[in-house]
């Protein structure tokens, strides 16, 4: 070990920074004395490491969270985390503020209903539940209302869709599904005044045989209504 | 173990990388004393040296398969043990903080290390690095003890040159006033 000081009497700070430096990578450079212990126990660990993929994944974001950690200045981080929780707060609050939010809550519930009923129909007692257990606005719950049709009734189908106030009347909205001879299909339907119809092989608009006829239909095309009572 | 020269250290690289594990000690075996006299010039405590260079040849490890093989390894190296130090250090204040608080008497990590001489010049030179901020001792140790250039220190530590260049003359200057103080009070 060096024990030489490298100042002398008369050495001036400056003049002798070459010096200094030598003097002190003399100190700083020689290696320590391993132990191989150390080394044995890294290679060891490294052997029988074995990680969940979510040990996995949490070291893939070390990096980063030491990059964050000592790389970006403490004001950056403050407002970048300011900014995120803004973020956050806003897109909750228009989850919990949106009219659709009870959608995702409240589970869609198939509607049990005799394959042949002549109108569509929903179970008030269900979609109470719903609104138990969603905890939603009671205007804001969709209520599975099922359409069905006859086959008899349209015998050159081979495709049935319903169209009405409900999908913008988009012929491509809502297809029927044919089964043991009946057509039907299960639509979400806010409470209210309905008007709707069926359109046979993309072209031909039918009102519903067994429903009331609107008088009030658009397009001037055949056209049905239902009502769908709240809960 | 002999020293592994430029070329045959690249090979053993790339060997690691494809998950050779007798390519990963000799890797190991090479870097390990390095490693070991960075941190423990960081941390100047021996047991958290060795954990920081656990930690660090572990990540790398881990991460290898992701390591560019055109990049340069020493600055990547160097940059995940630069990290665990840090890391290390934080800790090292929180439970500081936490016994000044206390009433358990405060363990200074900082104060014991065995390899550190107790007497002479040497002595002073640990001192006073120790006395230094941690980015300059940092950026004075890669630059003068592990012999990095500018734009490798920039990689490993993230910091632009002209801002390792002035922590380099800051560590300097501080070096040299504390230890021409040594030198009078001798």
């Amino acid at each position: 070990m060096n024990n030489q000081t490298p100042f002398g009497p008369g050495l001036e700070p400056g003049a002798d920074d070459d010096r200094l430096l030598r003097q002190v990578r003399a100190v700083l450079t020689p290696m320590p004395e391993v132990d191989r212990r150390a080394i044995a126990d890294i290679l060891n660990a490294v052997a029988h490491r074995k990680r969940t993929p979510w040990q996995r994944f949490v070291a893939r974001l070390e990096p980063l969270a030491e990059w964050w950690q000592f790389s970006v200045p403490p004001v950056a981080r403050g407002a970048s985390l300011a900014a995120g929780a803004l973020l956050v707060g806003f897109m909750a609050r228009g989850v919990i503020m949106s009219p659709n939010a009870s959608v995702g809550v409240a589970p869609t519930l198939a509607v049990q209903t005799d394959s042949q009923a002549t109108v569509p129909v929903a179970d008030p007692m269900r979609t109470t539940l719903q609104t138990v257990e969603g905890g939603a606005d009671v205007s804001a719950l969709r209520i599975p209302t099922q359409f069905v049709l006859d086959a008899r009734d349209v015998p050159t189908a081979s495709r049935v869709s319903i169209v009405g106030d409900f999908n913008d009347w988009d012929v491509s909205n809502a297809p029927l599904v044919l089964d043991r001879g009946v057509w039907s299909v299960t639509v979400p339907l806010p409470p209210g005044r309905h008007v709707y119809s069926f359109v046979v092989n993309g072209e031909t608009w039918v009102a519903d045989p067994r429903a009331a006829e609107a008088t009030d239909a658009d397009f001037g095309r055949p056209g049905s209504v239902i009502i769908v009572q709240n809960p | 173990m002999q020293p592994l020269d430029a070329g045959t250290l690249h090979l053993v690289l790339m060997q690691a990388r494809q998950g050779d594990r007798t390519s990963f000690a000799r890797l190991v075996e090479h870097y390990y004393p390095r490693a070991l006299r960075f941190a423990m010039q960081m941390l100047h405590h021996r047991e958290d040296a060795e954990e920081a260079v656990q930690d660090a040849f572990i990540r790398v490890h881990d991460n290898l398969a992701r390591f560019r093989e055109d990049a340069p390894f020493d600055p990547w190296f160097f940059r995940i043990l630069g990290n665990r130090c840090r890391t290390l250090m934080a800790k090292r204040k929180r439970r500081h903080e936490v016994l000044e608080y206390g009433d358990l008497p405060y363990d200074a990590a900082s104060e014991d290390s065995a390899d550190i001489p107790d007497a002479g010049f040497a002595r002073d030179v640990h001192a006073a690095l120790a006395s230094l901020p941690p980015e300059q001792r940092e950026a004075f140790l890669l630059r003068h003890v592990n012999d990095m250039d500018y734009e490798e220190m920039a990689i490993v530590t993230g910091a632009k040159g002209s801002t390792l260049r002035m922590r380099v003359k800051r560590a300097i200057d501080t070096l040299r006033v504390r230890l021409r103080e040594g030198a009078i009070h001798e």
